[in-house]
């Protein structure tokens, strides 16, 4: 059916339910009457024929083509907590797409819909959807949305919305319908639309499909009428669904990649910073082969899986900014802050960290697209040559570059830089290895010790970290070597990221046999731990390790140095943002939504088999969670 | 937000003793006035404070930058926070426990290769250089004492010690430290091949002039060479599969009887698969040559 055949219809069947022409107001009383007067099953009605089901039940309604369209996406998981405005589509799912490509998540909060899908995305490198309400799901979605938005991440996100005021039912219809529903997210989604027929729908949706995954990747917004997808459609109906190809990523002006390569073949100590660099599992093989090709420090700021923590040329843990003469950004949100450091007193002041005439050189795709209010964009970096592209569709022709700009004497300088970088990383190495140590025995468990426990029972696993980073030990201590063991942050600093999104991460590493694993934060978790039941629900393998520190510990920092700054009362910093009296029993939550779980542990020797126990529960396809009870941070 | 407490700086300030203090109020103080929160309980420093036990800095630079933080620290005035109460705070830091000597969790694994060269060349995630049909090639170091997996009979070659060469079987493993700490392990896969038939006219790879055999049993030959600059090798036909593992740094050029060159280079470790049925003589381009080289049965 085409757009006017479906308007077409829409008005056939309102001029259906306007007859017979009679005053709006009489037909409506007189209805009203018969309502409140007729048994709901007269005598003459049980003895008389049955009625024309015509009208009343069809075969085919337009959520059945929104299914078709969504499978033609490769869409295979729909998370959603139930809600009226999209009934027809969830219905359409379950019954006509036989709950399978998409199948249907069952999620608690929306929250966690948007963060599973966000999870998922960071995994398997292509979105999930989300149904929710366009009104109350949308705002109990925005959090999440909004960490994704930050994250680069594409979310595919459908609202139910009932546009036709005279169609709405009375009561929490009105209340969950609006004019225009994606308006509250537009600012930080990249698309969106409201279909008025199923053609523009299908056209719709591919269209979102297309641009939530064309770098930089964003979530997209599908208004879907309610009344458009309850609406028959006539069985022969053919509506063509258009044809996808996702844009490659674009790569860096060729003249720009050959001043990049010539600044870092001529550079002393190039220093390569990548954040969201890594979209694909070839992201990590390409970055190695540059900084190998230039035996350069490469800092990885953790945004993705970018660099193997124990490469020689890893310079995470070493301070190699500090001597660089080029420095090459890969996707950073935030270049100014790789260069600058801040001091955050009552005088607020800040000073560069790099030496007087340091290259910067940006290969970014956030240079092609920025939106204005919120202010994720970070501040004004003054790089001295930025590549508006994708970095990871960037480096391949840059270290071809790289290569044929190199000769034989630079080569030796490289061998030689290489071998110092190689000590450097070696000797960080052992230092965190040693530092890991101190308050070994102590309780509450150190955040290394916890750490440690966990890569003592995993490592031998095909394990994949998915969040969390046990105060940043987890990267010091693990062995991180492949591409999908790690996918990095919230991106927003929203917190209630953490549970959701290992949960949708889980759910994308179920199908490739590998063991999830994620370092839960207390307060994280509080937010929406419904997420864990949907885990139980769906049997979505997790080991969740709880890094309980009992607090919202980042802000009671602040709030602690804000008693510092006025000195009246450092002693009840820890007022609202203590988590404790009584303490939480995370085990106990997790058992009632149907977790495995163990805790309160306390005495880090009881740590070590606690996860083991834990690990053989989900390697049996469960979720399982370890309550520990840890230092701060 | 991170608290960077570089307390270091403030040890040339210390010009006095330190006075006495009261760990155990030291502790409760240490949690009271919110101490913990970036430094942990224990002192020993974690994302957002340094470690500051069990050995802090000289009491009166700790007092100087207690009161007048360089970084991110809050500062802690006299108001708050008393110098005797920094005395206290003080003595409990100097009383929390040194590490463990020794924490196997913490010590099992491997360290990142420190050999510049092999980092092109070897994987440093656990991963073998090596793995094909007949063979699975690792790079293994004394500090990785679990690794690798080595199934079958293997042949290890010391790379710290040159020439250096042990036979292992069924999964056993070579003492790497005993072989100087670094060396090459070559799985042999149960994929045996008799040696091809020579109907090159020229003779065999090995031996060849100036080589020394180092061992031979049913599976392997193990030959020890050097190549001598300008001097090239005769031309000779491989009729067995080899790994080559180098031993120093330079570059061989390999030239076919058609008159093909191409030029290799490898550093001490590089170690290489190179398939039979080829006809070629050596001649060593840069710097120096040796490696042992093992023949496949």
């Amino acid at each position: 059916m085409n757009r006017r055949g479906f308007l077409k219809r829409t008005a056939a069947a309102s001029a259906a339910l306007a007859a017979p022409a009679v005053p709006v107001d009489a037909q409506s009383a007189s209805q009203r009457t018969a309502a409140s007067t007729t048994p709901i099953m007269s005598a003459v009605a049980e003895n008389a024929n049955p009625p024309d089901a015509d009208g009343l039940t069809a075969d085919r309604t337009g959520s059945d083509f929104m299914v078709d369209v969504l499978k033609s996406l490769g869409l295979d998981y729909i998370c959603a907590n139930p809600g009226s405005s999209f009934r027809g589509l969830h219905e359409s799912v379950i019954n006509y797409g036989s709950n399978s490509q998409p199948e249907l998540i069952t999620c608690c909060h929306e929250e966690s819909s948007v963060a599973m899908g966000h999870g998922y995305a960071k995994v398997e490198g292509k979105p999930i959807g989300v149904f929710a309400h366009g009104t109350v799901g949308l705002q109990h979605a925005a959090m999440a949305i909004y960490n994704a938005w930050c994250d680069r991440v594409p979310v595919y996100i459908m609202l139910g919305n009932q546009l036709d005021a005279t169609m709405r039912r009375p009561g929490a219809e009105w209340a969950h319908s609006v004019q225009d529903a994606a308006a509250m997210v537009r600012d930080y989604t990249k698309w969106d639309d409201t279909p008025m027929s199923l053609p523009h729908f299908a056209e719709s949706a591919v269209r979102a499909y297309k641009i939530a995954l064309t770098p930089p990747m964003a979530p997209v917004v599908l208004v879907v009428n309610s009344e458009m997808q309850e609406h028959a459609l006539a069985g022969d109906a053919k509506i063509a669904i258009p044809k996808l190809a996702v844009p490659s990523a674009p790569q860096g002006d060729s003249g720009a990649v050959a001043e990049a390569a010539r600044l870092l073949v001529a550079a002393e100590h190039p220093v390569i910073v990548a954040d969201r660099f890594a979209r694909t599992p070839a992201a990590m093989k390409h970055l190695v082969e540059l900084a190998e090709t230039l035996q350069a420090a490469v800092i990885d700021q953790g945004g993705r899986m970018n660099f193997p923590t124990r490469h020689p040329l890893n310079q995470s843990q070493a301070r190699a900014i500090a001597d660089a003469d080029v420095i090459l950004g890969l996707e950073l949100s935030d270049f100014w802050g790789v260069v600058n450091s801040y001091r955050d007193q009552l005088n607020r002041t800040t000073r560069s960290v790099t030496r007087p005439g340091t290259k910067l050189i940006s290969i970014t795709s956030g240079d092609l697209y920025v939106k204005s209010n919120y202010q994720d964009f970070q501040r004004y970096a003054e790089v001295d040559l930025a590549i508006a592209a994708d970095a990871e569709a960037t480096l391949p022709p840059l270290i071809e570059a790289v290569k044929r700009q190199m000769t034989g004497d630079r080569k030796r300088v490289f061998e030689s830089r290489g071998a110092k970088l190689a000590e450097a990383g070696s000797a960080a190495f052992d230092r965190s290895r040693l530092e890991a140590s101190y308050a070994w025995d102590a309780s509450p468990v150190s955040t290394a010790r916890l750490s440690a426990e966990m890569w003592a029972q995993i490592k031998n696993e095909d394990w994949a970290l998915v969040n969390g980073t046990g105060g940043g030990w987890a990267r010091r201590l693990w062995n991180f070597d492949k591409p999908y063991q790690w996918i990095g942050g919230s991106g927003g600093a929203g917190v209630g990221y953490g549970a959701p999104a290992a949960v949708g991460a889980a759910l994308a590493h179920k199908k490739h046999g590998r063991l999830a694993v994620n370092i839960q934060n207390d307060g994280d978790l509080m937010y929406a731990p419904g997420v864990l039941w949907t885990a139980a629900h769906h049997r979505i393998p997790l080991l969740s390790v709880m890094h309980n520190n009992r607090a919202y510990h980042q802000e009671l920092m602040h709030v602690q140095k804000m008693c510092n700054r006025h000195s009246r009362g450092v002693d009840r910093g820890r007022i609202g943002s203590e988590l404790v009296d009584p303490p939480i029993d995370y085990a106990k939550v997790a058992q009632g939504l149907g977790v495995y779980a163990e805790g309160p542990i306390t005495d880090p020797k009881d740590l070590g088999p606690a996860i083991a126990r834990a690990v053989a529960i989900v390697k049996r396809g469960e979720p399982a969670l370890v309550d520990v009870v840890c230092q701060p941070r | 937000m991170r608290y960077l407490l570089i307390l270091a700086a403030a040890v040339l300030l210390q010009t006095s003793a330190t006075p006495a203090g009261d760990a155990d109020n030291g502790k409760t103080l240490f949690v009271k006035v919110g101490c913990y929160q970036c430094h942990n309980y224990e002192g020993h420093g974690g994302a957002a404070g340094a470690r500051i036990a069990p050995n802090p800095p000289p009491f009166r630079g700790f007092v100087s930058y207690v009161r007048s933080p360089k970084g991110d620290m809050p500062p802690y005035r006299e108001k708050t926070l008393s110098e005797q109460d920094l005395a206290d705070i003080y003595a409990y830091l100097r009383s929390r426990p040194r590490p463990p000597a020794a924490v196997p969790l913490l010590t099992s694994d491997p360290v990142p290769v420190r050999n510049p060269a092999a980092a092109s060349s070897a994987d440093v995630s656990g991963k073998p250089l090596i793995d094909n049909e007949r063979v699975t090639v690792w790079d293994v170091t004394a500090a990785d004492p679990n690794g690798p997996r080595v199934e079958g009979d293997s042949v290890w070659v010391s790379v710290s010690r040159p020439g250096e060469v042990v036979v292992k079987s069924k999964g056993a493993r070579a003492d790497i430290a005993a072989l100087g700490g670094r060396a090459i392990a070559i799985d042999l896969k149960n994929a045996s091949k008799p040696p091809l038939e020579n109907k090159s006219g020229y003779p065999n790879a090995f031996p060849r002039p100036g080589v020394r055999k180092v061992l031979e049993n049913e599976r392997i030959i193990v030959w020890d060479y050097s190549w001598t600059p300008n001097q090239p090798t005769p031309m000779h036909f491989h009729d067995k599969d080899v790994v080559v593992v180098y031993l120093a740094d330079g570059a061989l050029k390999s030239t076919t009887p058609d008159g093909q060159s191409t030029t290799n280079e490898f550093s001490v470790g590089t170690t290489r698969f190179n398939l039979r049925d080829r006809v070629h003589t050596e001649v060593l381009a840069k710097g120096s040559g040796r490696a042992v080289i093992t023949e496949l049965k």
